[in-house]
């Protein structure tokens, strides 16, 4: 008889065990890398034991469009005070889904954000396209709201480097074999950025490219992906970043600078929508002065303006002001300058650079 | 008596003939399930014959998808030897990119596709007659309907070479 009861328990404890360890697996993990050289996996039911954050919030993609819930989670600042650290000792992190789809979360986002790893959504568990957790940033875009995490990536700070190079993306393609690239159901055509690398000899020391787009969005995005990716120059959204093996949401529309180490990759056609136009003579365009700002141009007493075949001529700060760039048949990058003489009045301009 | 013009007379004819004409279409199609066919992918196959002649081949298909199964219907016509029409009837891959595999402008890059070359998935843009461009950003999904594709082609093939026989 006490062999029979001991065995029923012992199946029962057993069984006990069985389903507690079906929960767990079934609310399941991520993963925190590279955290000192440590991958930490953290199993939802740890969360769950951390104080507990319900928040009404309202996502806005990138189209504008808006999305209202109410989630529960736990605060990824807590989640490191229990690992021992805080927010400030990451630096910057990254943020990868199931489906591959990654996002750098920059420092000042990392440091200054309320950062909810979200186990509940509007009272319901998560589903299972969206478990374990969904990332919510309050306060910034949808792009940051991953669903389906697997991993955080830590990664070392974002270093600024001061930009010396401004390239015009309308001349410098004009220089690229384009490609048809078939992007959903149009066919439009794109340029390999591991050509426009290697064509304009572009170099950086840096782990992260930054994007920004003529609607004043900022990303960055990992060197290696950008490499393999594609600029599409036609068709809808462009100039668009775009690479065959990333997920959509990672693309990024309407590019009007790409900052790659110290060059500043420009559209003019961008800078001519955002930027107030000037006029010299009869022509129409941005100030010289104004986009090598907006580009955050290294500050020089004097720049080189260098066309595509190689012409080039030096102009003092001073003459900026006096200069504009526009766009003649549509793809023509030019400059004129009220104040000097036609010799520097560069056609199809490449690049311009601070000279110290 | 009624009075029924030439005109009527005609008609009356014309419509007679077409009703015997597409009675007899209706009857000489046949559809006949190739169980001896089906294995864990091709779940269902059915021979369409007309006039005792095998004219088309309709294959129900179930492949590993992102996140689950994905379920189409293979049409390939035995005279031409082409896909003729391809149906996503089942897909619960992630948000967004699962539509898009069902999309019309996405299964029209497999259609006419010649079921005696495999077809090879790519990322870019087509080179080739049997090149299939991914959707962008799912190429896993994208890589599933063709790996459908092509095991309806293969079997397609195998049905065809034992009725040869």
């Amino acid at each position: 008889m006490k062999k029979i009861t001991f065995l029923l328990i012992f199946t029962l404890l057993i069984g006990l065990i069985s389903f507690n360890t079906v929960a767990l697996a079934e609310d399941g993990e991520f993963v925190i890398s590279n955290l000192e050289e440590n991958d930490i996996t953290i199993e939802v039911e740890k969360l769950k034991e951390l104080p507990v954050v319900t928040k009404d919030v309202t996502s806005v993609d990138s189209g504008g469009n808006e999305d209202n819930y109410t989630v529960k989670g736990a605060l990824f600042s807590d989640l490191l005070d229990s690992l021992g650290y805080t927010k400030s000792d990451l630096k910057a992190v990254n943020l990868v889904a199931g489906d591959g789809y990654s996002i750098e979360l920059p420092e000042n986002v990392l440091v200054n954000r309320q950062i909810i790893l979200a186990y509940e959504i509007d009272g319901e568990p998560l589903g299972e396209k969206v478990k374990p957790v969904r990332v919510i940033i309050p306060e910034e875009r949808a792009m940051y709201w991953i669903k389906n995490l697997t991993t955080i990536n830590v990664v070392d700070m974002v270093k600024s480097v001061e930009i010396d190079s401004l390239v015009l993306m309308e001349t410098a393609f004009g220089q690229l074999e384009k490609v048809d690239y078939t992007y959903y159901e149009s066919t439009d055509q794109a340029v390999g950025i591991s050509n426009l690398i290697e064509k304009f000899e572009l170099t950086t020391n840096s782990r992260t490219v930054s994007f920004t787009a003529a609607d004043g969005f900022e990303k960055d995005e990992q060197v290696d992906i950008f490499k393999d990716g594609y600029i599409k120059i036609t068709g809808d959204n462009a100039p668009l970043f775009i690479s065959p093996d990333i997920p959509k949401g990672m693309h990024v529309k309407d590019l009007l600078f790409v900052n790659y180490g110290s060059t500043s990759v420009c559209s003019l056609t961008e800078a001519l929508n955002v930027y107030e136009k000037s006029s010299v003579e009869d022509m129409t365009g941005i100030s010289l002065k104004k986009l090598v700002e907006e580009a955050g141009l290294k500050s020089a007493d004097k720049y080189m303006l260098t066309a595509s075949d190689g012409y080039s001529v030096e102009v003092s700060s001073s003459d900026l002001e006096n200069g504009i760039l526009y766009l003649e048949d549509g793809d023509v990058v030019r400059t004129t300058f009220s104040n000097l003489s036609k010799k520097f009045w560069v056609k199809n301009l490449l690049k311009i650079e601070s000279i110290m | 008596m009624i009075f029924i013009n030439k005109l009527t007379r005609k008609v009356l004819l014309i419509t007679l003939i077409f009703i015997l004409f597409f009675s007899f279409q209706i009857k000489s199609k046949e559809v006949v399930r190739l169980k001896e066919y089906e294995n864990n992918n091709i779940e269902r196959i059915f021979l369409i014959q007309n006039n005792e002649k095998p004219f088309s081949i309709v294959q129900k298909i179930s492949v590993k998808g992102y996140k689950d199964n994905i379920t189409m219907y293979l049409h390939t016509s035995v005279k031409e030897e082409k896909l003729t029409n391809i149906n996503i009837v089942y897909q619960d891959e992630t948000d967004h990119y699962g539509d898009y595999i069902s999309k019309k402008w996405f299964l029209d890059r497999f259609k006419g596709k010649n079921i005696n070359v495999n077809l090879h998935l790519v990322k870019v843009s087509p080179k080739n007659t049997n090149d299939v461009v991914a959707v962008t950003g799912a190429t896993i999904s994208s890589r599933a309907v063709l790996d459908g594709v092509n095991f309806g082609f293969d079997n397609h093939k195998r049905i065809i070479a034992d009725l040869e026989k």
